[in-house]
């Protein structure tokens, strides 16, 4: 692993504070620690950012210890972000001191996946991410059965992308294609391996699952791995695989009646858009699905953080009938709407200039894709309606608990940034839109046809041409 | 010409500056003074509605019928940019003045009429939100701004519907209003990502009928996709059948509100836009022809169960609906001067009909009484098929809930199946580790 001292020093922060945060004598204590080791680390994160945005916008080298496009000196900044944010919101009754110190070591392992230069190194950081999840699963009852569904899923495809990864780097491009796409399909939560998402998010402490499933690391892998060099016939094939998850994840979504469930089929749409556009085969689809990729990020870690707020004041909520808070929280049910409706593109954020780019360039390509994506942000955005009348509408009761000066400071962060970012989109554009992506060390090179994925799916089968190509590698 | 250019911008941005405004009042004060808050709204909106006024005069005198005011570029990817264009026409200047004369008046109204109401602020800022919204849309000079205004009409409406959010009904119509418009607006956004990938841009750039307009594609396909897309889009926002359910819920929300929206300003859009597409409609007969026919439809249907309502805004909603499908049928036959006329009228004397409304029931000590039909037709089989159909607003409505409501029964039941599956996962890895125990 070849890295920069200040990649070191954005990766190991995270661990020193996680020591701290695990000895404090309290959860408000914690949380304190927390904060300040994110908030630090996103500094430095802003630092790399401005660095890589000086840079030639070609496929060299262009932020310390990044290589590739522009966009990914952005890629610490976005996960840091939420990171911080979602210590920050993080109710202090609903978790303890091991909780935000194994969040901590997520985010270590989130920056070193976007740092890393090799696949190995990648794959490495994607199996430890793993790691505190399972093990802060494990920590209570009511939360250890479902670190058995997680790890079904999760390890699974943690060695999937560990093995494409060592084949990738043995020369064994086309197997490991098979290996990296199955390992991505599970950890974006494409359908049919989409099971352990809403359930981890129904389930899991609300500031674990921002800080692992939030930042789409599935998306950032598929950017850098899968979506370089493949046939136009492998495009179509994932593109149509991601807008019929989209769809049907908004749908699921849409009729929900439990809000974090609802949140996860959400996200789980939102991601599938992204990759949508990432195969788009068009500059403009690929810029408008790396900034979606932001958005829905910030935008959803928002929206689960304001729930979590509404819920340790409220306890769970059910969309079936009206919980009446907003005379009780009208800045809690502000933030909602705000975060709730950038992530779907509402006009002012940066989510509609991404928005527009994903669908434009989309259509060039798959105009019926681009039409079901469409669709299924029309869905997402009338699920996030339904949410916000569900939590806040009704008659008044209970105690008045807006935001608190520390959720407040937190929720403007957000809020203005991606305000900022819709009205002048020109200045977060020009990280992503570079040069078109070139393979280069850490990116898998790939020349395939549509045959050879007919292929890989008969493994077993005697077929001739490139299964035996496959094969005699 | 500078002056035009002057007074424009100030039109577009004077709401935008509102809307920050009021942002930073509200981040700095808990509960802003009332005439704080009213006094900005309608300061904002009387200084776009004398900018209208100024531009519409200087452009009377203008040698060119239309302009545009191009503020440069707002993003760009590879050779694809948006630019930042308005167009400045006899529509966008005579429909911008209209609104923000009537937002002003509104906001005046509004204050006694919401004084010492908890939700004051909230009203006022998404009247705001609104204003910024129409004016957007009625002055964007390509379909990208356009759908910039349009959803923030959207937005603010849903919100301002739900406005009495304790009644579990505002916000039940609240979502029925914002998701009939997010469905019908999927076809504003497939019409524009197509005109991308077909034409390369949105831009209004032909002058039709003192106009800025959309040009019409060369491939017929193309042109008919769009128009289809554009006419689904004018549908949703104008209420037209059989997506009209909406219309006579929204009047839930405070009456200035109702006014200004469903009486004046949002449910003409759908009319804006179809004039902004005038020369793709003049290419594509047949969309032309189905907007005739749905314009008809809307006519008669809201006619027929606007006889019916028993409740004063629900009558003038219904016929609200009706002169709304005058126009799309106006604007299907060509008539686009009559129509902009027809928009004009209509939208000033609906929102005086809807703002004297509360005050004409106070007067009549009561509800109106349904009006019924033809007076020979009472108490035949016939007449009372006819009153049965128009109460059941022409049974669609229960239809279409019916089966969305199956739908989501549905769609839980998948959701409920693929929980078990994970119970039943944890449950076998429970078993199995207590057995290794053991």
């Amino acid at each position: 692993m070849k890295l920069a001292l200040v990649d070191w020093i954005v990766i190991l922060l995270p661990l020193v504070f996680a020591e701290i945060t695990r000895r404090a004598s309290s959860a408000p204590l914690a949380r304190r620690w927390a904060v300040l080791g994110a908030g630090l680390v996103t500094a430095l994160s802003v630092a790399i950012a401005i660095q890589g945005a000086g840079r030639g916008a070609t496929a060299d080298q262009v932020a310390l210890g990044i290589e590739g496009e522009r966009w990914r000196a952005l890629a610490p900044l976005f996960v840091s972000a939420i990171g911080t944010f979602s210590m920050a919101m993080t109710p202090a009754r609903c978790a303890r001191a091991a909780t935000f110190a194994r969040t901590l070591l997520v985010l270590s392992t989130s920056l070193g996946l976007v740092l890393s230069r090799t696949p190995m190194a990648g794959a490495l950081f994607v199996a430890l991410g793993t790691l505190p999840v399972i093990l802060e699963l494990r920590s209570t009852p009511e939360t250890a059965p479902l670190s058995r569904s997680f790890s079904a899923y999760l390890v699974p495809s943690a060695l999937a992308i560990f093995v494409a990864a060592a084949l990738e780097e043995s020369g064994l491009g086309r197997i490991a294609f098979a290996f990296y796409l199955l390992g991505f399909a599970i950890r974006t939560a494409t359908v049919p391996f989409h099971s352990w998402l809403p359930r981890f998010f129904d389930r899991a402490p609300v500031g674990m699952v921002v800080m692992f499933a939030m930042p789409q690391l599935g998306v950032y892998l598929h950017a850098r791995a899968v979506s370089v060099g493949l046939d136009a016939g492998f495009q179509g094939l994932i593109a149509s695989l991601a807008a019929v998850t989209a769809v049907f994840a908004a749908a699921m979504g849409a009729a929900q009646n439990r809000p974090r469930r609802a949140l996860g089929y959400l996200l789980m749409s939102q991601t599938a858009l992204v990759i949508m556009g990432i195969e788009s085969s068009s500059r403009a689809g690929y810029v408008g699905a790396l900034g979606s990729w932001f958005v829905s990020g910030l935008a959803s870690s928002g929206l689960a953080m304001t729930l979590a707020a509404l819920e340790a004041r409220r306890g769970r909520i059910t969309l079936d009938r009206p919980s009446g808070n907003f005379e009780r929280a009208p800045l809690l049910a502000a933030s909602y709407l705000v975060f709730g409706l950038a992530g779907v593109g509402a006009p002012l954020t940066f989510g509609f200039v991404a928005g527009d780019l994903l669908f434009e360039g989309t259509s060039h390509a798959y105009p019926v894709l681009a039409a079901m994506g469409i669709l299924a942000t029309a869905i997402n955005a009338i699920h996030v309606a339904r949410g916000f009348f569900g939590a806040f509408s009704g008659a008044p009761s209970g105690a008045k608990r807006d935001l608190t000066p520390r959720e407040r400071v937190a929720v403007s962060f957000l809020v203005g940034a991606l305000l900022v970012m819709g009205t002048w989109p020109a200045a977060i554009l020009r990280y992503f839109d570079a040069e078109p992506p070139a393979p280069t060390s850490g990116v898998v090179d790939l020349e395939l046809d549509a045959s050879d994925v007919t292929a890989l799916l008969v493994v077993g089968r005697d077929v001739g041409g490139p299964l035996h190509d496959v094969v005699g590698e | 010409m500078t002056v035009v250019f002057v007074s424009v911008l100030v039109t577009v941005v004077a709401p935008l500056a509102l809307l920050a405004a009021l942002s930073l009042l509200r981040a700095a004060i808990a509960r802003p003074p009332e005439r704080l808050v009213a006094g900005l709204v309608e300061g904002a909106f009387g200084l776009t509605a004398a900018a209208c006024v100024v531009a519409a005069t200087s452009v009377v005198v203008a040698p060119e019928p239309t302009l545009e005011l191009a503020l440069g570029e707002w993003f760009r990817v590879a050779s694809d940019a948006v630019q930042l264009t308005f167009a400045i026409d006899r529509l966008s200047l005579g429909f911008g003045a209209l609104a923000a004369t009537l937002l002003v008046l509104v906001a005046r109204l509004s204050r006694t009429y919401l004084h010492r109401e908890r939700g004051y602020f909230r009203y006022f800022f998404l009247l705001s939100v609104l204003g910024a919204g129409v004016t957007a849309t009625c002055f964007a000079g390509s379909l990208d701004l356009l759908i910039f205004g349009w959803e923030l009409v959207g937005v603010a409406s849903a919100l301002l519907i739900a406005f009495f959010h304790e009644r579990p009904s505002a916000a039940r119509h609240g979502l029925m209003t914002f998701s009939i418009y997010r469905v019908c607006d999927v076809g504003l956004l497939v019409a524009l990502a197509w005109l991308h990938h077909a034409e390369g841009g949105a831009r209004f750039v032909v002058e039709s009928a003192g106009v800025r307009a959309l040009g019409a594609p060369a491939s017929p396909f193309d042109a008919h996709l769009v128009a289809a897309g554009l006419v689904l889009a004018a549908v949703g926002k104008a209420a037209q059948f059989p997506v009209s359910g909406w219309l006579p819920r929204a009047m839930e929300g405070p009456t200035p509100s109702s006014a200004i929206f469903y009486g004046a300003l949002s449910i003409h859009l759908g009319p804006v836009l179809l004039l902004r597409a005038r020369p793709l409609f003049e290419a594509t007969p047949s969309v032309s022809v189905a907007i005739v026919i749905v314009g008809l439809l809307t006519a008669a249907y809201g006619k027929l169960v606007g006889r019916v309502q028993t409740d004063a805004k629900a009558r003038l909603a219904y016929a609200s609906m009706t002169q709304v499908g005058f126009i799309f049928a106006e604007i299907g036959l060509g008539l686009e001067a009559l129509a902009m006329l027809h928009i004009l009228g209509h939208a000033t004397l609906r929102s005086y009909e809807l703002l004297r409304a509360p005050s004409v029931i106070r007067d009549r000590r009561g509800a109106p009484e349904a009006r019924g039909f033809f007076a020979w037709l009472d108490g035949t089989d016939v007449g009372r098929r006819i009153h049965r159909f128009a109460i059941e607003r022409a049974y669609v409505e229960p239809f279409v809930l019916r089966k969305a409501r199956k739908l989501g029964e549905f769609l839980r039941e998948v959701d409920r199946r693929d929980a078990a599956y994970i119970e039943r996962l944890e449950r076998g890895a429970e078993s199995k580790a207590v057995r290794e125990a053991r």
